[in-house]
């Protein structure tokens, strides 16, 4: 009875997300996180994660699950997994992006990096500053500046949508 | 309980005891997290202050998007400005045939700009605009791109040729100053940004007194020219352009043996040349460059043949191998044009097909695509998945005469990346 248990019993971690919410997962699936992976080494079983939010922290750890169990025939799942995972909005890519990057997931952080840059790319700047709430610190004369000076840059027609 | 010891800590009631190592820089990315975590929105604030995450991100961008992303804020134009980051994009982008943007297409004395990833010829080019407004009445002599850059001769009226080095993305461009006593035959652009920031150009020219060909290396970091001890008399070999791979430039000749000049040394370094078809004098060279890492040589054999190899030279440099047999025959269906039949009929003329491969392109997962210029058209062959793709419709007359119609010569290709990098 005692070896059943034991090869049954797999090793488990908990995590705390920043508004306190605690997600009790296999190891061996947080510890495709390098930040999670270090604690496990140093001994703890108990990750407080203060950066990552409860509604991040639920994605992740599905992402996690399922990369975890990666073989040579869910291949196509995966891929399907993946494209589902990233078709978001973009405040909810950039808290993913934040979350990714804390944990040092690095094969998520390729992916939301590069989801990011392929819907920004053909954007105009205008879109681009709403859709990371920058405010323009220029003044007119300032930026007609730049524009002039990488005034091939600016030929054609941009996106002006926000999705 | 043991601190360090892995098993002892369990659950969330137990109490976490930390190594003293561990526990300060725990502390100290607790710390440094905190301010951010408190806010009330985390996410795109925690982005836009981050330049980590935005530099993650501006690293997979386009450089033509960078630059128009330079007045999002000051803090944008900071970052994507600045040496470390073009740098960094520039290395991480470099040499990638899956990124060549598009092909410049001579057509002389001018030069078009085919985009590969749109479906039409677009109206001659925006480049070539670009081009010509930098050169004013000055023609262009020679054109060289590696990587991005481009090394560029202006011929004015007194026949004094001036080259420059441009980065047609930024805008930026750089003259080269060139010793009197050089008579210039080309210039070969060799840059690596895997390698290096720097670039350096090697220039083949000869001196009043001699016909032979002299080997001299410019240095964009140094500013400084390295003149080499080798020397050849082949004088075919510059009649093309040199094609930069492995920090050496090569040469082929249709006639002779080739050539490889080492940049670093300034030494010659042997390298195969293919054989010369028995009872002939020459080869049918047909296309030389670099793609997907590798060095690529296309010879079309006497009868014109719609059959060929593309062949690869062995990294190690002991020989060539034929990498694709590749035959167009289900072409000539696509395009009967192609064939010359009514004006010339085959048995009588030594040219049956009209046809050029102007570009091999491979990238790193081995896809290889071929762009052909036929007569009225401009095809891309992906030979991979076998699917023929029109880039452009070409007017007959805008051609020097063509025998089998209106298209472009071999040669007369070179392609193009988008870069920022410094010139």
């Amino acid at each position: 009875m005692a070896s059943t248990t034991e090869t049954k019993q797999k090793k488990m971690l908990i995590l705390k997300s920043a508004d306190n919410d605690e997600f009790e997962i296999e190891e061996s699936v947080g510890v495709q996180s390098e930040t999670i992976k270090n604690l496990v080494e140093d001994g703890f079983t108990f990750v407080p994660l203060p950066n990552v939010y409860t509604k991040a922290l639920i994605k992740i750890i599905d992402y996690l699950k399922k990369h975890a169990n990666k073989t040579d025939s869910n291949d196509e799942e995966i891929k399907t997994f993946d494209k589902d995972f990233v078709n978001t909005t973009f405040d909810d890519l950039f808290e993913l992006v934040s979350a990714a990057n804390y944990l040092h997931i690095s094969c998520l952080m390729n992916m939301l990096c590069q989801t990011i840059a392929d819907r920004i790319k053909d954007k105009s700047p205008e879109a681009v500053r709403k859709i990371f709430h920058i405010n323009c610190d220029y003044t007119p004369e300032e930026e007609a500046k730049i524009r002039k000076a990488n005034a091939q840059a600016f030929e054609g027609q941009f996106d002006e949508s926000l999705d | 309980m043991v601190s360090g010891d892995c098993t002892s800590f369990g659950g969330a009631t137990s109490p976490i005891k930390l190594t003293l190592t561990h526990y300060r820089s725990y502390i100290k990315q607790l710390k440094q997290q905190l301010p951010i975590c408190s806010e009330i929105s985390p996410s795109s604030e925690q982005i836009a202050g981050s330049e980590d995450l935005l530099t993650e991100i501006f690293l997979r961008l386009p450089p033509k998007s960078l630059l128009r992303f330079q007045c999002v804020s000051k803090h944008w134009l900071s970052l994507i400005s600045s040496t470390y980051f073009r740098r960094l994009h520039t290395r991480r982008n470099a040499t990638s045939s899956a990124s060549t943007v598009g092909v410049f297409l001579c057509r002389h004395p001018n030069y078009d700009f085919l985009t590969l990833n749109e479906e039409r010829l677009s109206s001659m080019g925006r480049i070539y605009d670009r081009l010509s407004d930098s050169r004013g009445s000055k023609v262009l002599c020679n054109i060289n791109s590696c990587n991005g850059l481009l090394c560029l001769g202006f011929k004015s009226d007194d026949a004094k040729t001036e080259f420059y080095i441009y980065n047609l993305t930024t805008g930026h461009h750089r003259l080269i100053p060139v010793p009197g006593t050089m008579v210039v035959k080309s210039m070969n652009l060799a840059f690596d940004p895997k390698m290096s920031d720097d670039y350096d150009v090697v220039c083949v020219w000869t001196s009043v007194s001699d016909n032979r060909l002299r080997f001299s290396v410019y240095s964009s970091g140094s500013g400084v020219w390295r003149h080499s001890k080798e020397h050849c008399n082949n004088i075919d070999l510059c009649c093309y352009r040199g094609v930069f791979w492995k920090g050496a430039v090569h040469w082929f000749s249709q006639t002779g043996p080739f050539l490889c000049f080492q940049v670093d040394s300034c030494l010659f370094k042997s390298m195969p040349s293919t054989q010369i078809p028995e009872g002939q004098w020459y080869r049918n060279i047909e296309y030389f460059g670099e793609s997907g890492g590798r060095l690529h040589i296309i010879e079309i054999h006497k009868p014109q043949d719609i059959e060929f190899d593309v062949s690869e030279l062995k990294s190690d440099y002991s020989s060539w191998f034929v990498k694709y047999r590749v035959n167009l025959e289900f072409l000539t269906n696509l395009y009967p044009v192609m064939v010359n039949q009514e004006l010339y009929p085959p048995e009588d003329y030594n040219f049956p097909y009209a046809f050029t491969t102007l570009c091999f392109l491979a990238d790193e997962e081995d896809r290889a695509r071929l762009l052909i210029s036929l007569p009225g058209k401009i095809v891309l062959y992906d030979m991979h998945n076998g699917i023929v793709k029109e880039l452009a419709d070409i007017k007959p007359d805008s051609f020097r005469n063509f025998i089998g119609g209106a298209r472009y010569d071999c040669f007369d290709a070179c392609t193009h990346v988008e870069t920022l990098a410094f010139v």
